[in-house]
């Protein structure tokens, strides 16, 4: 059979941004007003140096095959868009060449071309037609697309009086009756209410065993996993594997948290600006060990490695976020409680305790920032990994409360029963 | 019907094969891919015409009050401060005559220009062949265009200049005006993404075109030995063009041919220059 989608050595060469001039001295600022046109349309001619190119995207083949529904995934930066920007035939590759067998549709953004001054009916002929269908099809499927938008009501309002709600629903309505026979699809399904978002995931589904051929970029890696039959794993514009979902997504997580480790090489980041974490250790402190369970009393360790910074306000904070989902769990600074460090100089240690550490079961990806003086002077994600286990939170001696599937932070509480009496609250600054 | 369908069904149906490649060298204007995508261009241009006066106090009443405007101020400098001579004709009637297609001309060419950055969402998100854009940014000038003519046929009217024969040359003069700015705006287009400086010189040109154009004033006044500098801008043909189409003089043939033959050479600098950016086009905007 005739593969839907076919790639051979795709690649794709973008010149870094602008090569900014910086002007050292007034002496230069001068001299560079002169000499900037010239600089400025050699790079917009495109005549740039070797050092100011690079390839978001090299060497990617693959084979699709009609009605499979594949998955890409791969950290930012990996040419997930690069790719499907090809795809799409928004830019051209520089290298390589794709076939795609059948009506192409590519969803890269929800309502793309959407005018906000015009009416929603309005919005689904200029939209439909932007995302190719014919002005005879749309009204065909105008009735279904404003019955699945659920915005019968609002078809003759501007969509700029739209709830964002609103939107993203009349939005994916229309995609959703685009009716190609290979759909590309980035990250769009990121937006809207989670109702909404399962009304689309069935779509998609929908759409897969009517024989289409789907391919869809997110870092959702739950709903690659629940949609799609293959996945493709990038890394660094380069095709890193492809197989059947689950041993890809896997292969990705293990990859994904195996490359976490910390950099060690402060000189390279020192580059990067006055402060460098150069450790993160994550620990429970009852008995210090780094098995984490869930409701011990635990500590966060950033070293640090810092220029003269004393005087300025010294905030740390950091975040964990649900390697699985993509979902940021929790994010922290030291700022929340009016926590700032004022001498920080040279070699040191930030600690955080927190007891009872209220997320559950997982494993996470630590990102850490610090901000001084309100700027930021140091960002990094994907510092550490820290894995929750199952652990007697309540204090009843009962593990799993089954609590992951369904949140991701426990609270306790203390609860009571009035017995024969109505409270009213206490409301005593209201009367 | 069946053809234009047969073509669409190429573009859009089940069979079609999209191969994707680096870009090489110089290519030719898919004219079929254009055709195949004329719906996405009537209905950016019905986007535009609908937004157009939205949110404006006045509305429609716009395209009544700057061709109006326009020649009250220059009737008032050109022809009774100046007094600038008219070859015998009411010089507000001669200077709107000349107006109908300058300001058709230079608002085509001014919202073209910016057109491909303005639309950077759309090319950006989503394929479809580019010219349509500054194609789809003058269309909705044809409808100041139709107005201010209605407003010139009532001036007319007052001043009682009488139609003639030679009105019947109005519609090829209208081409000839759209295949210019066809030409210099999807030139300005692209030359704008690729160099931003040009939303500077897009205006600034535009402002020095209407003098090097006789728009206030005749071919005549033009010293005879220079009128061939004059006949080189294309817009002088075609200006002097409606002009005797609506008063009834002679037409200057010789000056038509020379604007047309014009016309033609920078619609293909044009065109080829866009295909040529078009492809990097979503890379720099």
């Amino acid at each position: 059979m005739k593969a839907a989608v076919r790639v051979d050595n795709l690649g794709k060469q973008y010149v870094i941004g602008g090569a900014e001039q910086f002007y050292r001295s007034f002496r230069e600022m001068v001299a560079g007003m002169f000499t900037a046109p010239f600089h400025k349309y050699r790079t917009l001619k495109g005549a740039v140096n070797e050092k100011d190119k690079f390839w978001a995207l090299r060497d990617v083949s693959f084979e699709i095959r009609p009605g499979e529904v594949t998955g890409i995934i791969g950290q930012n930066g990996a040419g997930k868009s690069t790719l499907l920007k090809i795809l799409s035939r928004i830019t051209c590759p520089t290298e390589g060449r794709a076939v795609l067998n059948g009506k192409v549709a590519s969803l890269l953004e929800v309502g793309t071309g959407f005018h906000p001054e015009l009416t929603g009916r309005e919005n689904i002929y200029l939209n439909g037609t932007i995302l190719g269908m014919k002005q005879k099809e749309i009204r065909s499927r105008f009735d279904d697309i404003a019955s699945f938008a659920e915005i019968e009501a609002f078809l003759d309002t501007p969509v700029k009086r739209y709830s964002s709600g609103m939107y993203v629903r009349l939005a994916f309505a229309i995609a959703a009756h685009l009716d190609p026979d290979i759909l590309i699809v980035d990250e769009v399904l990121a937006v809207g209410d989670a109702l909404f978002q399962d009304k689309c995931l069935r779509t998609l589904s929908s759409a897969s065993k009517q024989g289409r051929t789907v391919l869809f970029v997110s870092h959702n890696l739950k709903m690659i996993s629940a949609l799609c039959d293959t996945c493709i794993v990038l890394d660094k514009g380069r095709l890193h594997s492809m197989g059947s979902v689950k041993d890809q997504v896997n292969l990705y997580l293990s990859k994904l948290s195996s490359e976490t480790e910390p950099d060690t090489n402060i000189a390279e980041m020192k580059e990067h600006g006055p402060m460098v974490i150069n450790d993160i250790r994550v620990f429970s402190t009852v008995n210090n060990s780094s098995v984490i369970k869930l409701g011990d009393d635990i500590a966060f360790e950033f070293n640090y490695e810092a220029d003269n910074l004393s005087g300025k306000a010294i905030s740390v904070g950091f975040s964990l976020q649900d390697i699985t989902s993509g979902e940021f769990v929790l994010v922290y600074y030291s700022e929340f409680n009016n926590k700032y460090f004022y001498d920080v100089n040279g070699q040191g240690t930030i600690r955080c305790q927190i007891d009872r550490f209220p997320v559950v079961p997982g494993k996470y990806l630590v990102a850490c920032r610090v901000v001084a003086n309100n700027r930021e002077i140091y960002f990094k994600e994907n510092i550490a990994t820290v894995v929750i286990n199952e652990g007697d939170y309540y204090g009843t001696g009962r593990l799993g409360h089954r609590a992951a599937e369904l949140t991701k932070v426990l609270i306790d509480g203390e609860w009571e029963h009035h017995v024969g009496e109505t409270l009213h609250g206490n409301v005593d600054e209201l009367n | 019907m069946r053809h234009t369908d047969q073509i669409h069904q190429e573009f859009f149906g089940p069979d079609h094969v999209t191969v994707i490649e680096p870009p090489k060298g110089w290519h030719m204007l898919d004219v079929r891919e254009l055709w195949a995508y004329r719906e996405l261009l009537g209905v950016l241009t019905t986007r535009d015409i609908k937004v157009r006066y939205k949110q404006t106090v006045l509305g429609v009443a716009w395209a009544f009050i700057q061709p109006v405007v326009t020649m009250i101020v220059f009737t008032v400098v050109f022809g009774k401060l100046a007094k600038l001579p008219t070859d015998g004709h009411p010089y507000p009637i001669f200077v709107y005559s000349a107006l109908l297609p300058w300001m058709f001309f230079a608002n085509a060419i001014g919202s073209a220009g910016g057109s491909l950055v303005s639309s950077n969402h759309l090319v950006s998100k989503v394929y479809f062949p580019r010219l349509i854009i500054p194609l789809s940014s003058m269309g909705s000038g044809l409808i100041d265009l139709a107005i201010s003519t209605a407003i010139l046929l009532l001036l007319m009217l007052y001043y009682g200049v009488p139609l003639t024969i030679q009105i019947l040359a109005a519609p090829l003069l209208l081409l000839a005006v759209l295949f210019t700015a066809l030409g210099v705006g999807t030139l300005l287009s692209a030359l704008t993404v690729a160099y931003r400086d040009f939303r500077f010189v897009v205006p600034f040109m535009i402002q020095i075109w209407l003098f090097c154009t006789p728009v206030v004033y005749a071919v005549s006044l033009v010293p005879e030995r220079w009128q061939w500098i004059l006949g080189l801008n294309p817009m002088t043909g075609i200006v002097e063009g409606f002009r005797a189409a609506f008063l009834g003089k002679p037409f200057n043939l010789t000056a038509l041919i020379i604007s047309f033959l014009i016309s033609t050479l920078i619609f293909f600098i044009g065109i080829t220059y866009f295909q040529k950016v078009e492809r990097r086009f979503a890379d720099i905007i």
